[in-house]
């Protein structure tokens, strides 16, 4: 047992409180992740409200259930809300939750700062959603804030505005705070190329979390800025140019994919090798893969503005700078599923949503090459083949990931195991319904039906019904998921320590749940940390 | 294995500095880009950006990869 003076003195001073002060004051990583991920699930519900709103007028032709304006609002608060409400944070939970354990650390290197973090969001998330109040309605701009349009609109802009700059600062604080836990905090002997994937694909994420988010916080100032103190940073009026925002954005919006898809290639690359029973096929690989997708991913911002009017010189380039993301996707895919190949598989929930995720993130990344092709992108562009796409990789991908994720690292935050037919049943729904509502989305982009408006050509209307079927089915299948983690949280069979036969890294070696400091004294590694599996260390 | 005040002193040092120059790469990336579309034409300050988005991240790597 430890009983150096700083570790008693320690003890004294995170004695847990207990009720509401406990979440309120929460300095300690698993709750600050329990926090995360439970706004999260809620703003998954609000953005998954906005969706359905969204989805049932287009369920037939002409206006029935909101007008124009309002359905503006709702795409532009469902992307804002799903983006950096929902799935940001949820990733942030997960890395609070795991990352100490996965490196040997105590807890983050700052944890009052991981309090401040939190505590940002939902300041933020009352400002987005209660911007439908005031006069003029939320902004109606689209995520993506483009002037002139952003520029004209009512007080709900500004309320955006400040809402993205909270979650800007929250985003950069806990960026800042797992950067510095990774890179000095790991357990002796981890050195970076002993470092599970998860943490790799996290590290990597924090560094571009912190180049692009003051980016995307510079931008929206100046909107600010050309809104109501006379400059014209993007007002064509006043001798501003509205497409270098549009430059600025994609700056930071195209790096803000890789941000949202790269924690989960992190998890997928835990549970496949623990579902196939075998070491992750070609770990050097893969980390030099995700380290050449964060590269990458600030190359290539411009082909979502492919339709502005850029030189052909400018259209090469990014065309083929897009092309090129698809070789280290491409390595990763092909070391997934060697990892699996004469594997020992078993499908539980983890696994099947980590094969599901496999399927459709290929469906999203094979498209994501079809629109890299600049004479095709034209033609689809601002189409609901681009929905289709973009959903493919951030709904399927991102959230897939992080349901796998959940599923497999439940049992160890809850100590429980949770019920896997409930788990099966939510992967089966979802499958289904997914597609259900997307693939269709493909056919109605490529007869031209364009995104953004809430009515539509009789022509498109049985795709479109098929497509809002879908959407609840998923709505409601999410419903499950919920469920099954309140059941999970609340009791069930006890998990071991080690809850999945194949599992391996330091977390499994703490019991389940882990203690208040997962470790006290950081373990010594002579071997990657992914090759640890066995011994349960004394928690005391 | 039991850490010291002196290690715990020096750890949280380090933490300090780390945290410190991230904020300033941060801060000085948001500073940046609006003074960029103030006084620089606009492909410069986007492409001193992009340099200093890109080079920090390998830079940071390249120096951290013999721990």
């Amino acid at each position: 047992m430890d009983t150096s003076v700083d570790a008693v003195a320690h003890e004294v001073e995170h004695e847990t409180p207990a009720g509401i002060a406990r979440w309120l004051t929460a300095t300690n990583h698993k709750d600050i992740g329990t926090l995360y991920l439970c706004f999260s699930v809620a703003m998954l519900l609000v953005g998954g409200l906005m969706a359905l709103t969204i989805r049932a007028e287009l369920f037939k032709p002409g206006l029935q259930l909101v007008n124009g304006e309002l359905f503006n609002e709702l795409t532009t608060m469902h992307g804002l809300i799903m983006v950096f409400g929902a799935v940001m944070p949820a990733f942030v939970g997960f890395a609070n939750w795991q990352l100490p354990m996965m490196i040997g650390a105590p807890d983050m290197a700052f944890p009052r700062l991981n309090n401040f973090s939190f505590w940002l969001l939902p300041p933020a998330a009352i400002l987005l959603v209660s911007s439908f109040f005031v006069p003029g309605g939320a902004s109606g701009a689209g995520w993506t804030f483009y002037p002139p349009l952003s520029i004209e609109m009512g007080p709900g802009m500004d309320m955006a505005i400040f809402a993205v700059h909270l979650l800007g600062v929250s985003s950069v604080i806990g960026a800042i705070n797992i950067v510095t836990t990774v890179l000095n905090m790991r357990a002796p002997g981890m050195t970076l190329m002993k470092m599970p994937m998860f943490v790799w694909t996290w590290l990597l994420t924090a560094y571009l979390l912190i180049a692009v988010i003051p980016v995307l916080a510079g931008a929206v100032t100046m909107l600010l800025t050309d809104r109501h103190f006379g400059t014209h940073f993007f007002n064509a009026a006043g001798g501003g140019d509205p497409v270098l925002f549009q430059h600025i954005f994609w700056f930071f919006g195209h790096p803000e994919v890789y941000i949202l898809i790269l924690p989960a290639f992190g998890i997928i690359s835990h549970v496949i090798p623990t579902f196939a029973r075998k070491p992750l096929f070609g770990y050097r690989s893969m980390v030099f893969a995700s380290c050449a997708i964060a590269l990458v991913a600030v190359l290539v911002w411009a082909h979502h503005m492919f339709t502005v009017g850029m030189p052909v010189g400018g259209q090469l380039f990014f065309m083929y700078a897009t092309l090129l993301v698809a070789i280290p996707t491409g390595v990763k895919v092909f070391n997934w599923i060697a990892t699996m190949w004469q594997g020992s598989i078993t499908l539980e929930t983890p696994m099947l949503f980590a094969v599901g995720f496999l399927f459709v993130f290929i469906v999203g990344g094979l498209t994501g090459v079809i629109l890299a092709i600049v004479p095709v992108d034209v033609q689809v562009h601002d189409t609901y083949y681009i929905v289709a796409h973009f959903h493919y990789t951030m709904v399927a991908g991102s959230l897939f990931g992080l349901f796998a994720g959940a599923y497999y690292w439940l049992p160890k935050w809850t100590g429980h195991r949770y019920d896997e037919a409930l788990g099966r049943r939510h992967f089966w729904l979802s499958m289904i319904f997914f597609n259900a509502t997307f693939f269709v989305q493909f056919f109605l982009g490529l007869a031209g039906m364009p995104r953004r408006i809430p009515d539509y050509p009789l022509q498109f209307t049985t795709l479109n019904m098929i497509s809002s079927i879908g959407a609840f089915g998923f709505g409601l299948s999410q419903l499950v998921f919920v469920y099954m983690v309140i059941k999970c949280v609340r009791g069930g069979e006890k998990a071991p320590a080690r809850v999945w036969e194949g599992a391996t890294g330091l977390e499994w070696t703490l019991p389940s749940p882990p203690p208040h400091h997962s470790f006290k004294t950081p373990p010594a590694l002579t071997q990657p940390a992914t090759a640890v599996a066995y011994p349960v260390l004394d928690p005391s | 294995m039991t850490q010291t005040c002196s290690s715990t002193r020096s750890t949280r040092a380090g933490n300090a500095r780390t945290a410190l120059a991230l904020a300033v790469v941060a801060l000085g990336t948001f500073a940046a880009i609006i003074l960029a579309e103030l006084y620089a034409p606009a492909l410069v300050g986007l492409g001193a950006i992009g340099l200093i988005v890109v080079g920090f991240p390998v830079a940071a790597l390249l120096a951290k990869s013999r721990t």
